[in-house]
C-alpha cells in the first residue's frame, strides 16, 4: 500500500481535512445501518411483548431520527470529499506535468516513458473514486467491529461460522488481484497505441496525405489490429474476473443460507425471540456485507496501489536537474498562502543560490555582461535509440561578440549540436564549455536565461500573443517587459497585424482557451516566435533555419532584423541559404558530425571545399 | 429514445449476445431482491406454528432454505459474471464506435476541417464514446440493470397493493418527492458539471502541453513555467468558485430529502405498529412489509437514477448519432463519378475564374484565378507569404472547393471525377507534411503492402536511400517513438525526401503538385533535385511551388501569384525582361549571391 499512501499524504498536504473528513465520513457509514438493526428488533420485542405504546412510539421516532441525522451528516462529509477528490484529481496531473518539464528531452520522447505516462494517467484516473473506496473500507471496518459486537452477544458461534464461511473469498479476491494486475500490465501500452490512432484520426494535418495516398486502409489497418489485441485481452480478463466475482457473490448467499438454518432452527426450538432473530439475521447479514465491503475495497485499494506505482515511479524518474525554484513550490499546488506569491513575476536576471561555485557564479556573471566564450570539446553524441554517431568527435570554438554561421548537408548534425547547446539531450562523450566552465555545472534556469534560441518547429502556447511573447501572465507584466514584447513584436514588423487582431497583444493565440483565439500563419508565427527570442534578450542568440518557410521578402527582412538582433551578441545560426551565411564572421562547416572546414566566407570559397561546392550549387541558380 | 434504440441497433450489429444477456439478468435481478425479504418471513412464521408440529416446521424450513440457497445462489454467480462479462463487451462495443468515427473523421471531405461546426461535432461524438462511464459506455452499462429493477419494483408495488390502498398512495408520495429532490440535486449537480467541465478540459490541455515532449524545448528556453503555472492557477481558482456556489444549494436539498424520510419511517412504522396492534397483521408481516418498504425505496432509488442516467447518456450519445448515419452517406459515395481517361502524357489543367475564401472570413485568398497548365508542362508558382499558393494546391487536390469558378483536368470538372480515378492521377508534396509512427516503407507506400522495386526507384530518386540505410532495420525501420522504442526520428530535411518519395512511389500519377519541397534541404540536395527534376516527371504536368526563385529556371513557365491572381505568366526570362513583381523578388534574392561570388 505504499503508493497509495504516498498519493494520499501528497493529497492531504494540499487538501487540508481531507484525512479526517475521509474518517469521519467512514464512522458514519459504519455506524448508520445499526439504526436499523437494533431498532427494529426491540420494535417487535415490543410488540410481542409489553405492547406499551409510548415506547413503540419512542423507537419509531428514534429510529427516523437516527437515520436523518446519519444521512445528513454523511450528506456534507460526502459533498466536500467530492469537491477535493475533483481538485485533487487535478493537482496529481498538475505535479505529473511539472514533473514532465523535468525529465530530460530524450528520456521523454522514448516509448518506455510513454508508456509510462499513459499507465500514470491510468493512475490518476484510479483516484476519481479514493474517496468512495477509503470510505467503503473505513465504513466496513467500523460497521464490521460494531456488528460482531451484536452478533457475539447473541451467539458466539454465529460469529465465528461467519467469519469462516468469509474465508475462501479471500482467495477469490487473490486471484482477481492477480487478475486485475495482468490485465493493466498487458493493456497499458495498446490502449494507448488506440488512442494514439484515434487522436491521429482528428489531428487533420495528417488528413491530405492519408487522402491522397489512400492512407485510410493502413491506418485502419494498423487501428483494427491493436483493436483485436485490445479485444481479446479484456476477453481473457473480463470472462475470469466475472468467475471469480460470482464466486464470492455465491459465498454471501451460502452464508446466508447457513446463517439461517442456525438462527430458524433456534427460533423454532425457542430460543429466540423473533426480534432477537430479526436482530441476529440482521446483524449477519450485514456482517457478511461488511467483511465482504472491506476485502473488496482492501482490494480495490491494493489495485490502485498498483495503479498508482506507475505514477510513483514516474515522479521518481530522473531529472535533468533541480530545474527552476519554482517548480519546487509547484510541487505543492495552488493550496492557501502561496497562491498570492505563485503570480508574482520571476525576478528579471535570476542571481545564484549559495551553493553555486566560485568558478560558475564568475562565468555566469561574465556571460550577462556578454563575454561568452564557448568551447566544444571532442563532443558525441548518439539518440538513445540511434546506432549512429550523429556528433562525432566535434570540436569547435565560438568566441565572444561573434557571429558564427553553422552550414552542413542535412543529417550532418548540425541541429543535434545545437540542441546539444540547449542541453535539451547530454552527450555521450566530451564537453562543451562556457567561459571554460562545464555548462552542466551551470543551474539550468540560468543557463536558460542566456540563451535565445529560436526554431524552425518553434511551438507558440494557448496564451495570448503578449504572453507567448513576453513569457509572463498579462496581468503581472511589469511596464518594463511589456515594453520589450512591444518593441519585439514591432521589429519584427507584427505590430498591424496585431493590431488587426480582435483584442489585440491580448488576442490569444489558437481557440485553446479562448474562443475567440487566432491561429497565426506560419509566416506570422515564425515572426512571433523570433519576436520571443527577442525579447528574452539572452546575450547568446541562436537561430535555427527561422525562415525557411518564408517568401523572399520575408526573409530579407527576418534576415536584416536577425543582423540586428545579434548585434553586438554572440551568435550562432544555421541555415540553407548560404546568401546569408556571407555575414558571418566565421563559417563552420559540418561533415559527418564534426567540423571539417571553417573560416570566413571567402576564404572557404578559396579552400573549393564543400562549403563553396554547395555555395556555388546554389548561387548558380541565380546568375 | 431514439439514441437509445440506435444503441441497441448498434450492439446487435456488433454483440448480439449482449441483448440475451440484458434479457436474462433482468430476469434474475427482478426475482432476487425479494428472495432475503421473503425467507424472513417464512421463517417467522413456521415459529409461530403450534409447537407439537415442530418436525414438519423442521422439514419446510430444510425446503426452504435449499430451494433459497439454489435460487440465490444462481442469482448471485450469474449476475456477477454477466455483469462483468456484459461490461467487457461493453467496451468491445465502444472500441468499435471509436473506429468507427476514426474512419468517419478520416473520409470525411478534408474541407470540413474548416468548418468549426463540424469540428465541434466530431469532437463531441468522440466526448460520447471516449469512457466506459458517460455517453454510449454509460449508456450500454444502465441499459443492463434497468429493465430488472423496473421489474421488480413493480412486485413490491403489488405487494403494498394488496396490504392497503393508502400505504401505497403514501410510499408514492415519498417516491415522487424523492424523485423531484433528486432531480434538483442531479440539475445542480449538472449544472456544476457543465461549469467545471470547460476549466478542466482548459487545465487538461494546459497540462498535455506541458508533456508533449515537442514543446518542452520552448518552455524550457523561455521559462514559460510561470506563464502556465498563473494560468493554472486561476483555472483552479474558478473550479473552486464553482464548487463553493452548488454546494450549499445542494445540501439545502439533501437536507429536505432527509426530512421527507424521516417522516417516511415515522408514518410507515407507527402505521405497521397500529395494524399490529389492531391485530391485521402479525409479526412475520411486521417484519415482511417492514423490510419491503426499506428495499423497495432503495429500489425505486435505483431506478430513478437509472432513468435519470439514461436520459443523461442518451442525450450525449445523440451526438455520435448524428454523425454517424452521414458516415454510412460518405462510405456509400466512393468509386461513382467519371473516369480521367489514361495516357502516357500528363494532365491538362484548366482554372477557370477560380475564387476562394475561407469559411467566415471576408477576405478572397484567389479572386478571379485563370490559369491553364498545358499537357506536361512543368510550372513554377511563386508569390509572397499569404498570395494563395498553397490555397491553390488544395483546391487542385479537390481537398477544398473553390467558391467561385471551376477547375478542369482534361476538360473535365474535377469535381465530376471519381475518388479513385482522381486520386490515381494525382500526387502531391504538401508542405506541412506529416510522418507516420510506422516504418519507412509503410511511410513511403502509405499502404500494409509494397511494391519492392518501385519503393527503392522512389527512394533513389528523392535522394533518400542514403537517409534509410543508415537506420539500423533499412526501410522496415518504424519512424519516430511513440509506438516503438527502437524508432528513429527524421530531420526537416530527410523528412522532405521522404515526402517526395512517397510522391514519386505512386508512380503512375500524371499531375505532380511540389509545395515547398525543397525548403529544409541542403543546397547540394536541392540541386540534385533541380537537376533531375526533369527525368523524375517526364510523363507528368507539374507544379512547383517555391520560396526559391532559382527553382522556376528549370520550368517551363512561372506564374506569379499576388492578392489572389496570377500577376505575371511566363518563363523566367520572359518574366525577368518584363522586370515587374517578379523581378523585384529575383533580384532581392539573387544579390546576395552575387555579392557572395564577387567577393
Amino acid at each position: 500500500m505504499k503508493h497509495l499512501l504516498t498519493v494520499i499524504r501528497m493529497i492531504c498536504r494540499f487538501q487540508r481535512g481531507y484525512a479526517w473528513r475521509l474518517a469521519a465520513a467512514s464512522l458514519v457509514t459504519g455506524a448508520a445501518p445499526l439504526v436499523n438493526i437494533i431498532l427494529p428488533r426491540r420494535m417487535i420485542d415490543e410488540l410481542l411483548g409489553g405492547r406499551d405504546i409510548r415506547r413503540l412510539i419512542l423507537l419509531a421516532a428514534l429510529l427516523a431520527l437516527g437515520n436523518l441525522a446519519a444521512m445528513l451528516l454523511d450528506r456534507m462529509l460526502t459533498n466536500r470529499l467530492t469537491t477535493m477528490t475533483t481538485l485533487a484529481y487535478a493537482h496529481m496531473q498538475q505535479i505529473v506535468s511539472e514533473k514532465a518539464l523535468r525529465i530530460p528531452l530524450a528520456d521523454s520522447e522514448s516509448k518506455r516513458v510513454l508508456d509510462l505516462g499513459e499507465r500514470v494517467h491510468f493512475g490518476i484516473y484510479s483516484l476519481h473514486n479514493l474517496d468512495a473506496t477509503v470510505k467503503k473500507l473505513g465504513g466496513s471496518a467500523v460497521s464490521l467491529l460494531s456488528v460482531i459486537a451484536i452478533v457475539l452477544s447473541g451467539s458466539p458461534v454465529l460469529a465465528l461460522l461467519i467469519l469462516a464461511l468469509n474465508l475462501p473469498s479471500l482467495y477469490c479476491l487473490k486471484k482477481l488481484k492477480h487478475l486485475d494486475a495482468d490485465n493493466v500490465e498487458r493493456s497499458a501500452s495498446e490502449e494507448r497505441a488506440f488512442k494514439y490512432y484515434a487522436s491521429l484520426s482528428i489531428d487533420y494535418r495528417y488528413s491530405k496525405d492519408l487522402k491522397l495516398y489512400d492512407g485510410l486502409s493502413l491506418m485502419m489497418t494498423r487501428a483494427e489490429k491493436n483493436m483485436q489485441q485490445i479485444l481479446r485481452v479484456n476477453h481473457q480478463y473480463f470472462t475470469k474476473s466475472g468467475f471469480w466475482l460470482g464466486i464470492i457473490g455465491s459465498l454471501v448467499e451460502i452464508q446466508s443460507v447457513v446463517v439461517f438454518a442456525f438462527l430458524g432452527i433456534r427460533l423454532l426450538l425457542s430460543r429466540l425471540t423473533v426480534g432477537a432473530f430479526t436482530m441476529l439475521y440482521g446483524a449477519s447479514r450485514q456482517m457478511g456485507r461488511a467483511l465482504n465491503n472491506l476485502m473488496d475495497s482492501a482490494n480495490e485499494l491494493m489495485t490502485s496501489d498498483m495503479y498508482l506505482k506507475p505514477l510513483v515511479e514516474y515522479l521518481n524518474l530522473p531529472e535533468q536537474q533541480d530545474i527552476r525554484q519554482d517548480s519546487a513550490e509547484g510541487r505543492t499546488p495552488p493550496g492557501t498562502d502561496h497562491e498570492r506569491r505563485s503570480g508574482a513575476p520571476a525576478p528579471a536576471v535570476p542571481f545564484f543560490a549559495a551553493e553555486g561555485d566560485d568558478d560558475v557564479q564568475k562565468c555566469v556573471r561574465e556571460a550577462f555582461k556578454g563575454h561568452l566564450e564557448w568551447e566544444v570539446k571532442d563532443l558525441s553524441f548518439r539518440y538513445p535509440s540511434g546506432h549512429v554517431f550523429v556528433l562525432d568527435h566535434c570540436s569547435l570554438r565560438i568566441h565572444s561578440g561573434e557571429r558564427v554561421a553553422l552550414v552542413g548537408t542535412n543529417g550532418a548534425g548540425k541541429s543535434t549540436l545545437v540542441k546539444l547547446l540547449c542541453r535539451y539531450y547530454e552527450q555521450q562523450e566530451g564537453v562543451i564549455t562556457l567561459n571554460g566552465v562545464d555548462i552542466r555545472r551551470i543551474p539550468l534556469e540560468l543557463y536558460g536565461a542566456l540563451l535565445s534560441p529560436t526554431f524552425q518547429d518553434y511551438h507558440l502556447f494557448p496564451f495570448q500573443m503578449i504572453e507567448n511573447v513576453a513569457a509572463v501572465k498579462a496581468e503581472n507584466m511589469s511596464e518594463d517587459k511589456r515594453d520589450k514584447a512591444i518593441h519585439a513584436l514591432d521589429k519584427l514588423g507584427l505590430t498591424a497585424w496585431v493590431r488587426s487582431l480582435k483584442h489585440g497583444v491580448h488576442t490569444h493565440h489558437s481557440e485553446t482557451l479562448a474562443e475567440d483565439g487566432v491561429l497565426p500563419s506560419g509566416g506570422e508565427g515564425q515572426k512571433m516566435a523570433l519576436a520571443r527570442s527577442l525579447a528574452h534578450a539572452g546575450p547568446f542568440v541562436i537561430m535555427d533555419e527561422p525562415t525557411a518557410a518564408l517568401d523572399p521578402r520575408s526573409e530579407e527582412e527576418i534576415f536584416r532584423q536577425m543582423l540586428a538582433l545579434s548585434e553586438q551578441k554572440t551568435s550562432l545560426f544555421i541555415s540553407h541559404r548560404l546568401s546569408s551565411t556571407r555575414y558571418a564572421d566565421r563559417i563552420l562547416v559540418i561533415e559527418n558530425g564534426h567540423v571539417i572546414e571553417e573560416g570566413s566566407h571567402a576564404e572557404l570559397i578559396a579552400l573549393s571545399g564543400l562549403y563553396a561546392a554547395m555555395y556555388r550549387a546554389q548561387a548558380s541558380q541565380y546568375t | 429514445m431514439r439514441a437509445t434504440l440506435f444503441l441497441l441497433k448498434k450492439i446487435r450489429q456488433y454483440d448480439k449476445s449482449m441483448i440475451a444477456m440484458i434479457v436474462f439478468f433482468s430476469l434474475l435481478s427482478a426475482v432476487y431482491p425479494f428472495i432475503w425479504v421473503y425467507v424472513p418471513m417464512r421463517i417467522i412464521r413456521l415459529s409461530e406454528l403450534p409447537a407439537e408440529n415442530f418436525s414438519e416446521a423442521g422439514t419446510q424450513l430444510t425446503l426452504l432454505l435449499a430451494a433459497a440457497a439454489v435460487v440465490s445462489m444462481t442469482c448471485a454467480w450469474s449476475l456477477a459474471f454477466l455483469r462483468g462479462n456484459y461490461r467487457m463487451r461493453m467496451n468491445n462495443v465502444r472500441y468499435r464506435l471509436i473506429r468507427d468515427l476514426m474512419r468517419y473523421s478520416l473520409t470525411m471531405p478534408y474541407e470540413n476541417t474548416l468548418n468549426k461546426e463540424k469540428l465541434d461535432a466530431i469532437q463531441k461524438a468522440r466526448e460520447a464514446v471516449k469512457n466506459p462511464w458517460n455517453g454510449a459506455g454509460g449508456l450500454i452499462l444502465t441499459l443492463l440493470q434497468v429493465f430488472g429493477t423496473g421489474i421488480a419494483a413493480v412486485g413490491f408495488i403489488s405487494v403494498f397493493i394488496s396490504l392497503s390502498f393508502w400505504l401505497m398512495l403514501f410510499v408514492a408520495a415519498v417516491i415522487l418527492s424523492n424523485l423531484f429532490i433528486n432531480r434538483k440535486v442531479g440539475d445542480l449537480e449538472q449544472s456544476e458539471w457543465d461549469g467545471l467541465m470547460p476549466e478542466l478540459r482548459k487545465l487538461d490541455h494546459l497540462f498535455s502541453e506541458q508533456q508533449d515532449p515537442s514543446g518542452r524545448k520552448d518552455i524550457l528556453s523561455y521559462s514559460l513555467y510561470g506563464l502556465f503555472k498563473a494560468y493554472i492557477d486561476r483555472y483552479f481558482q474558478n473550479i473552486r468558485l464553482i464548487q463553493q456556489s452548488v454546494i450549499r444549494r445542494k445540501f439545502s436539498w439533501q437536507t429536505a430529502l432527509a426530512a421527507v424520510d424521516f417522516v417516511k419511517d415515522a408514518v410507515l412504522y407507527g402505521w405497521l405498529i397500529r395494524l399490529f396492534l389492531a391485530g391485521t397483521i402479525d409479526a412475520a408481516l411486521f417484519f415482511f412489509y417492514g423490510s419491503s418498504v426499506v428495499a423497495f425505496v432503495a429500489l425505486a432509488q435505483q431506478l430513478m437514477a437509472d432513468i435519470t442516467k439514461i436520459r443523461q447518456d442518451a442525450r450525449h450519445f445523440s451526438d455520435f448519432m448524428a454523425l454517424d448515419t452521414e458516415a454510412d452517406a460518405i462510405a456509400s459515395d466512393g468509386t461513382s463519378g467519371l473516369i480521367l481517361p489514361r495516357t502516357e502524357k500528363g494532365v491538362l489543367v484548366e482554372i477557370k475564374n477560380v475564387s476562394f475564401r475561407y469559411p467566415g472570413t471576408e477576405r478572397w485568398v484567389l479572386r478571379h484565378l485563370n490559369l491553364t497548365i498545358r499537357r506536361g508542362e512543368k510550372m513554377a508558382l511563386v508569390g509572397e507569404n499569404g498570395s494563395g499558393k498553397t490555397t491553390l494546391i488544395l483546391l487542385l487536390s479537390r481537398l477544398y472547393r473553390p467558391v467561385e469558378g471551376e477547375i478542369l483536368f482534361d476538360g473535365i470538372n474535377i469535381r465530376e471525377l471519381s475518388e479513385s480515378s482522381f486520386r490515381s492521377n494525382l500526387s502531391v508534396v504538401f508542405q506541412d507534411a506529416m510522418i507516420l509512427p510506422f516504418s519507412i516503407r509503410e511511410n513511403i507506400a502509405m499502404s500494409p503492402d509494397t511494391d519492392e522495386k518501385r519503393l527503392y526507384e522512389a527512394m533513389d530518386n528523392a535522394s533518400f536511400s542514403s537517409v534509410a540505410e543508415t537506420c539500423t532495420q533499412g526501410v522496415d525501420t518504424t519512424l519516430l517513438r511513440i509506438l516503438d522504442d527502437n524508432g528513429v526520428d527524421l530531420s526537416g530535411g530527410e523528412r522532405q525526401k521522404l515526402f517526395l518519395a512517397r510522391a514519386l512511389y505512386k508512380g503512375k500519377s500524371r499531375l505532380l503538385l511540389l509545395d515547398e519541397p525543397t525548403a529544409a534541404l541542403d543546397p547540394l540536395a536541392e540541386q540534385e533535385l533541380y537537376r533531375h527534376y526533369h527525368e523524375m516527371t517526364s510523363g507528368q504536368t507539374s507544379l512547383f511551388v517555391s520560396h526559391r526563385l532559382a527553382s522556376t529556371q528549370f520550368c517551363d513557365r512561372v506564374a506569379f501569384l499576388s492578392e489572389g491572381r496570377v500577376a505575371e505568366l511566363g518563363s523566367h526570362s520572359e518574366l525577368i525582361a518584363r522586370d515587374g513583381l517578379y523581378r523585384g523578388l529575383y533580384d532581392l534574392q539573387a544579390k546576395n549571391y552575387r555579392e557572395g561570388i564577387a567577393e
